[in-house]
């Protein structure tokens, strides 16, 4: 290798190298690309390990912990089939529970409603035939007169619970002497739902 | 020799880029994307387990909770509970109850329908009803005021729908449901324990006798 004589301009010495002389590569990359390229495939190689590792790590750790916590649930289960009979009891109770508290919402009480209208009625009045599904109520009967009925329509319609009264058929029973012994009339009226709820 | 030099460190960057990419998506759908659905499918089975665990955990809680309501009730009320909807029709229930009714206030019971109602009727689908179509006879608009009352707090829960009478023929019609839980009605794992302090539970009556043993045996069943 031919040696290379280096001249320093500051003392005027001369020395001699023996190293070869950096020339470029062909592809013009030098050793400074290189490293940035050696550092950024090290640090790569660096992060797809960390983040390996890292799922690694966590699958181990999920799998225990799922492993603890279904061996917990299985003692809970274990423990809840000892206490069969108990659940059983419970359970056939609960059935019930939820529906009827539902039903008990709107079990009639149709008593309430008979107390009403025998409260509402006048003592001129009496009522024949009763018809009525909950809603809506039929009642046919005989008062002693026209203004007897005026006043059993008044004496409904004060209470807040009556709706939609009418009064219908109404025909005045003559007696031999041609006299009024009373008139017959329909009363048809709606009653507010809250007078059969419990 | 000039040329190639420079193109070379022109495209340098790209070819580092590229050069780094490619191993860097090689390993990344080799080793990181499978590592990271093991890892999804893992924490899918850990969240599972703990919804597990919270549920059975809760189901205990709430069995202790029944059972302590259960030990301080009296022993009647789960009975009369458990008459309230029964787990079957029980017709021979609602016979032995509605006749028992009608002669406590001296009515006889002229007739009775029981028919099953479609399950689009039932007002609840843990519930099938019973639509029950019944007359009395023989007693006065007092005594049927009373058995409406009886009927209204028996523990067998009946709902009358619809009352007819003319109270000079003494003839009375009432119209009625009756409930049975549904086959296969799933069942809450609590108690409301306020249900017991209802007013309408409270007033509900266990009004049905025990059956009364008849001999069995009859040697002319069809002979008038």
């Amino acid at each position: 290798m031919p040696s290379k004589k280096l001249f320093s301009k500051k003392d005027g010495t001369i020395g001699v190298s023996f190293l070869p002389p950096e020339k470029p590569t062909e592809s013009g990359i030098t050793t400074y690309h290189k490293g940035l390229f050696a550092i950024a495939a090290s640090l790569g190689i660096v992060i797809f390990g960390a983040v390996w590792v890292y799922f690694f790590v966590q699958v181990r750790s999920y799998k225990n912990q799922t492993a603890t916590i279904e061996a917990q649930a299985g003692r809970v289960l274990e423990g809840l089939n000892q206490k069969k009979s108990e659940v059983d009891a419970v359970q056939k109770l609960a059935r019930v529970v939820v529906p009827a508290k539902i039903l008990f919402l709107k079990h009639p009480q149709w008593t309430k409603l008979f107390t009403f209208i025998e409260e509402f009625t006048l003592p001129d009045v009496k009522f024949g035939t009763f018809s009525g599904d909950g809603k809506g109520i039929t009642m046919a009967g005989t008062a002693k007169d026209y203004e007897t009925i005026s006043r059993q329509m008044v004496s409904f319609q004060l209470s807040s619970m009556v709706r939609d009264l009418r009064v219908s058929g109404l025909a005045a029973r003559v007696g031999p002497q041609g006299q009024m012994t009373g008139v017959d009339f329909t009363m048809a009226f709606s009653v507010d739902e809250s007078l059969l709820k419990p | 020799m000039r040329a190639p030099i420079t193109l070379s460190k022109k495209y340098f960057p790209a070819m580092a880029v590229a050069s780094a990419a490619i191993p860097a998506a090689i390993i990344y759908f080799l080793l990181i994307a499978p590592a990271r659905e093991v890892l999804v499918a893992v924490k899918g089975d850990f969240n599972r387990a703990g919804q597990l665990l919270d549920e059975r955990m809760t189901q205990a809680d709430r069995l202790r909770t029944a059972s302590a309501l259960l030990a301080t009730l009296p022993p009647e009320t789960a009975v009369k509970t458990e008459e309230m909807i029964p787990i079957t029709k029980d017709t021979e229930g609602l016979l032995q109850i509605l006749e028992d009714r009608a002669a406590e206030f001296g009515f006889i019971l002229r007739n009775l329908e029981i028919a099953e109602a479609s399950e689009k009727e039932s007002p609840m689908p843990q519930l099938r009803v019973l639509k029950l179509s019944l007359g009395v006879a023989g007693g006065d608009y007092a005594a049927f005021v009373k058995f409406l009352g009886s009927l209204q707090k028996t523990a067998r829960l009946m709902d009358v729908t619809s009352v007819s009478f003319s109270a000079g023929t003494g003839n009375y019609a009432v119209n009625a449901k009756s409930y049975w839980l549904a086959d296969g009605a799933r069942s809450p794992a609590s108690i409301d324990a306020d249900f017991f302090q209802n007013p309408v539970f409270m007033g509900l009556e266990r009004l049905r006798a025990e059956l009364r043993p008849e001999p069995r045996g009859n040697e002319k069943p069809f002979s008038r």
